[in-house]
């Protein structure tokens, strides 16, 4: 478990080139313009150096979480990106890293990326953005590591980024903060493994708020959310979200009523919370049973859009009967749930039977206050609330078979964009929920994972068979092109000046316009 | 002072390599002239205790004197040394009847692993790992989840197995969807695991369009040589499930790959099959090779009397018509030239096979000639006649080979406590644990009952050639009733062997979720077909919103076919199978609808 010595994996040079950046603007990484000083006068190239630096610095966008700001997923950058892009067109960079399915960020220049490089060994990566240059790689041995159901990966969650440092997630190792410039590692904090009924495995990724990491862990054992000391590690907050089922949804911030609201989604309820302590402000009831999806923010708006299977009636106990009562006899036995959960299970076995079933099924594993089944919704919720806002901020709720159970919505402009298993697309007004258009293809028919991004107007779509289709932004669907990476693809794109970064299943690849 | 520090050096050396050994010491004794497979034997169980105990295993000649888990390997063929040791526990055996047997060596507990000869030694050592609880899946070992503790394993062993039947055959076909796409290294590696099992016959079957032997004949010389009839499956662009080829182009047979020539071909074919014979004589198994005496490649025609084209996808190979004397002089000469390259090819080849519906008089034919059937090394070719049978090719779009190789395996051993009927729990439990094995012989029954109701009902409905799904396309037929009940129990199978994958959380999840995933498969093949099948119906009444609806439904049922597949494609033949669908039902399909758009 001992981690290994990351200056070992550091390039030579690389530490002190950062302390020397973060001199000039702490947490950003453009150092390496500093080289030639020892050679000129130094002033005068310190003076050029800093010119250059920060102009490397207010220039560079940064994509630093799982779909960039806020989650948006969307740039704001007017540089172009590239229609048309494979391996031999607008091809900028390709990194082979190993098996991992979370996202790329960017920050300070350097992209960031987690991957599985040995059987029980994480590795988390650092390029330089531009050139694709490996700055360095970090490696933990993670122990014997829990099931997961494929396609799901063990390196499932995307880092994120505050400039200064990096912070991972692992199911075994918990969070984990790195040296943004040269990987080393500055604290560990270890959380409880996630348990998930249904051996789905872990997928929920750290964000970063002011000088606060914050993580959301909804499994089916003991969901909470965490607020954590971004330089120390230390735990600033828990708030325990018992009432939820597993979900991998992000937070976001929403800025309303003169206040910035933390809002989670989860199994049924929407949630804010206050940042600063974890409170929580007010809850909508509008979600279903499984939210594996991300909501967005736009204004004071939060947008989501969740598939969950099956109708309103189906709780989780139906799941349970369908998938875990192996031998289909109308309850489950001991035996018959993840050894995780066997505490719950003789807590929840109320007759001593050995065996759950009607009621005490009912309320094992889901809360008896949280009673949500599935479904299909697209909803808009106005932030700033204080208790319960299920019928004072709903701005909209959608009920159509547009949503996917896996990819997240996009609020683009007017429009609020899904796509779904098929490359079934749909579009909606972002202000009221009129169609645009529902369940088009956009010719590329398979299965979807990661989240479409947007940036120049455009619309990235990633398919898990490796092809990225871009779509024009706007109300009438306009289909620009299909790119094949080659390889399945399953993360969300990251965006930065003017070059998008696909993360395969093996590779990370970066793509941006040829100079014309 | 430096004879101190080398001896100190020594002890810390020891003292490692002690800390190292983690698990239990073992010996296992080998004679010293002990014949290849006994040593192979010794190995194997020797890598086996190693994976479950990482045990410290030595094997030798003899044993220390104060060795505490000792195993011997022998059989009738052991040097007399062993002979002298063993001979007051060797039980009585058939020449492929083997045992393991507590005894004691030593005035301590010992293991014998006994074989009627050195081959019945190695299926010893097979039965040794099949009592530790490894299972031997064609695919690879599956490890017990709880193995014995070793010392308590190795004192009270007491196993018999004498044949029931004594020819067990695994026959190979050339199709891409089968070990026809696999190299050498690969089939080697399935050998290996078919020995495990016990299998003690291989046949190869072969067509005569195939590159594995040269011949000519009155002027005429053999120039086709292809696999799979020369269809092409590239697997580059949108393909479906493409996730399984890991950026590769073209599917093909590893070994042929840009072999473009005859030439080059046959000589990849022949090394292939002399590849094949070697490794399965040297892992006790007879060789055979299947074929159609009166097939011919096609550029025959002219040679073969009463030349018509034989009925296949593509035409690639002549046959006698039915009406022409079999023992006409010129066909049989050219029979014997065909056969002669074979053995010339192959001069270690123990048996052929002849298979067509004259395969019965071609052997009484050709086996007067005494010389014909004759090796280099003056023995002869036993020649069996299959007949039509083979033609037959059990082919299913969802089966479950290692069930059924490790079915046949235990059945055809009469072994005291192995219950029939109960092979399931019996391969399943010791590697996914208890509960699982339910499901799977749930899942299994509903497999049989889909292949029982395609074969009884359109026995070419799932054999995948050019058309195989556009045929459904050009009916208007409603879909028949046995279509939905075939997919019934392909779901059915489905979601009993991922309830199995849920509950196989201790180990062996690549046996079950494999299946989950291959009755998928079938689940949404059978999707694709049906919504073919009323696309088509659509089309004859020009309702073209709906033949679009059911269209693109068909293609994305195809496509979750491949995926499902691929997510788990583990060997060329699931790849081969991806590419068969892309190319026959995938790429049709979107061409059809991507002609609707058109329109």
């Amino acid at each position: 478990m001992k981690p290994q010595n990351p200056r070992s994996h550091a390039p030579r040079g690389n530490a002190s080139l950062g302390r020397s950046a973060s001199r000039v603007a702490p947490g950003r990484g453009a150092a390496r313009k500093c080289v030639p000083t020892q050679s000129v006068g130094t002033r005068t190239v310190l003076a050029v150096a800093f010119v250059v630096v920060f102009a490397t610095i207010s220039s560079a966008e940064d994509w630093p979480q799982f779909r960039g700001e806020n989650s948006s997923g969307v740039s704001k950058s007017d540089k172009p990106l590239p229609t048309k892009f494979s391996v031999t067109e607008n091809f900028r960079w390709s990194a082979k890293l190993g098996d991992g399915i979370g996202s790329p960020i960017i920050a300070g220049g350097k992209v960031f990326c987690t991957a599985m490089t040995g059987e029980q060994k994480l590795g988390v990566f650092a390029f330089d953005a531009a050139t694709g240059k490996p700055l360095w790689k970090q490696e933990f041995d993670t122990g014997k590591l829990p099931r997961i159901t494929p396609p799901n990966s063990h390196a499932s969650a995307t880092p994120a980024s505050d400039g200064k440092r990096v912070y991972v997630h692992f199911s075994t190792l918990g969070l984990i903060a790195l040296d943004a410039a040269t990987g080393e590692i500055v604290w560990k904090r270890p959380l409880p493994v996630p348990a998930y009924l249904m051996d789905w495995g872990s997928g929920s990724s750290p964000i970063v708020y002011r000088d606060m990491v914050i993580f959301n862990q909804d499994d089916d054992l003991a969901s909470a959310l965490f607020a954590i000391d971004s330089a120390s590690g230390e735990i600033r907050w828990k708030a325990d979200r018992k009432e939820m089922l597993a979900g991998y949804a992000i937070p976001v911030l929403c800025e309303a009523g003169g206040r910035t609201d933390l809002v989670v989604a989860g199994s049924g309820k929407l949630k804010g919370y206050d940042p600063a302590s974890g409170k929580e402000l007010w809850h909508a009831n509008t979600l279903l049973r499984t939210t594996m999806t991300s909501p967005v923010v736009k204004g004071d708006l939060i947008y989501t859009a969740v598939q969950s299977y099956g109708d309103e009636s189906r709780t989780l106990k139906y799941a349970l009967l369908e998938w875990l009562d192996t031998n289909q006899d109308g309850s489950l036995a001991r035996d018959e749930v993840p050894k995780e959960f066997w505490e719950r299970f003789d807590q929840s076995d109320k007759d001593k039977s050995k065996f759950l079933s009607g009621g005490e099924l009912d309320t094992a594993f889901q809360s008896s206050e949280n009673m949500i089944g599935g479904g299909t919704t697209i909803q808009a919720v106005r932030g700033g609330g204080s208790g319960d806002v299920t019928e004072t901020h709903v701005v909209f709720n959608l009920h159509n078979r547009s949503p996917s159970n896996l990819t997240s919505p996009l609020v683009v402009g007017n429009q609020l964009f899904v796509v779904k298993k098929g490359g079934l697309s749909s579009s909606f007004d972002a202000a009221t929920g009129e169609t645009h258009w529902e369940l088009a293809r956009i010719k590329n028919i398979g299965d979807y994972y990661g989240s479409p991004v947007a940036g120049h107007g455009k619309i990235y779509v990633p398919g898990e068979n490796g092809f990225i289709v871009v779509l024009e932004q706007g109300p009438k669907m306009k289909f620009l092109a299909k790119n094949d990476i080659g390889e399945p693809c399953l993360a969300s794109p990251a965006i930065a000046d003017g070059r998008i970064f696909i993360r395969g299943r093996e590779t990370l690849f970066c793509f941006g316009e040829e100079a014309k | 002072m430096m004879r101190i520090l080398s001896v100190t050096l020594l002890l810390f050396l020891v003292a490692v390599q002690i800390a190292f050994a983690a698990g239990p010491r073992v010996d296992i004794v080998l004679g010293e002239k002990a014949p290849a497979l006994e040593k192979r034997a010794a190995e194997d169980i020797a890598a086996n205790l190693r994976k479950v105990y990482d045990a410290e295993v030595k094997i030798a000649a003899d044993a220390p004197k104060d060795a505490e888990n000792v195993i011997f390997v022998a059989s009738t063929k052991s040097d007399e040394q062993i002979w002298k040791l063993l001979s007051l526990h060797w039980p009585k055996l058939s020449t492929q009847g083997h045992a393991l047997r507590s005894i004691k060596f030593r005035e301590r507990p010992a293991l014998l692993v006994a074989g009627g000869n050195p081959a019945a030694a190695y299926w010893g050592a097979a039965e040794f790992a099949q009592q530790l609880g490894i299972r031997p899946m064609l695919y690879g070992d599956l490890y017990p989840i709880a193995p014995p503790p070793l010392s308590d394993f190795l004192k009270n062993l007491d196993v018999l197995a004498e044949p029931e039947m004594k020819d067990r055959i695994w026959a190979m076909d050339t199709l891409p969807i089968d070990q026809g796409s696999w190299s050498l290294d690969e089939q080697k590696r399935l050998l290996r695991q078919l020995a495990q099992l016990k299998y003690n016959r291989l046949i190869i079957f072969d067509h005569p369009w195939q590159p594995f032997v040269h011949f000519e004949f009155d002027g005429v010389k053999k120039k086709t040589g292809v696999l799979w009839y020369g269809w092409q499956f590239p697997v580059s662009g949108d393909t479906a499930g493409r996730a399984a080829f890991k950026g590769g182009r073209l599917f093909e047979n590893p070994d042929f790959a840009g072999k473009t020539t005859y030439e080059q071909r046959l000589e990849v074919g022949q090394n292939l099959v002399r590849g094949l014979i070697e490794e399965a004589q040297s892992l006790g198994m007879s060789v055979g090779l299947g074929f159609d005496p009166l097939a011919f490649p096609k550029e025959f025609a002219s040679v073969c009397p009463g030349a018509r084209p034989l009925p296949e996808p593509v035409e690639l190979s002549v046959t006698p018509s039915p009406d022409q004397k079999l023992d006409d002089e010129k066909l049989l000469k050219l029979t014997k030239a065909q056969l002669r390259a074979y053995i010339n090819a192959y001069p270690d080849l123990d048996t052929f096979y002849f298979s067509g519906d004259s395969a019965d008089k071609m052997a009484t034919l050709l086996t007067s000639d005494n010389k014909l059937l004759l090796r280099k090394d003056g023995k002869s070719l036993n020649v069996i006649s299959v007949g039509g049978e083979t033609q037959k090719i059990p082919f299913t779009l969802v089966s479950d080979f290692n069930f059924l190789a490790y079915a046949g395996s235990r059945r055809a051993f009469n072994i005291k406590g192995v219950a029939q009927g109960f092979e399931c729990r019996d391969l399943v439990m010791p590697v996914c644990g208890e509960g699982v094995d339910g499901s799977v012989i749930k899942a299994l029954f509903q497999m049989v009952s889909a292949k029982a109701l395609i074969d009884n009902n359109d026995p070419r409905f799932h054999v995948l050639v050019p058309g195989v799904i556009l045929k459904h396309y050009a009916s208007s037929d409603p879909p028949p009733e046995w279509w939905s009940q075939v997919r019934a129990n392909y779901l059915g199978a489905m979601n009993d062997m991922y309830r199995a994958n849920s509950r196989a959380r201790e180990g062996g999840r690549s046996y079950t979720l494999y299946l989950a995933r291959r009755c998928e498969f079938g689940y949404e093949y059978m999707n694709c077909v049906d919504a073919t099948r009323k696309a088509g119906i659509a089309k004859s009444k020009k309702d073209t919103a709906e033949q679009r609806a059911q269209l693109e439904k068909a293609v994305e049922s195809m496509n979750a076919a491949c995926s499902a597949l691929a997510a788990v494609a583990r060997d060329q033949s699931d790849r081969g199978m991806i590419a068969v669908c892309n190319e026959f039902g995938y790429r049709p399909l979107l061409k059809e609808l991507e002609k609707l758009d058109a329109e």
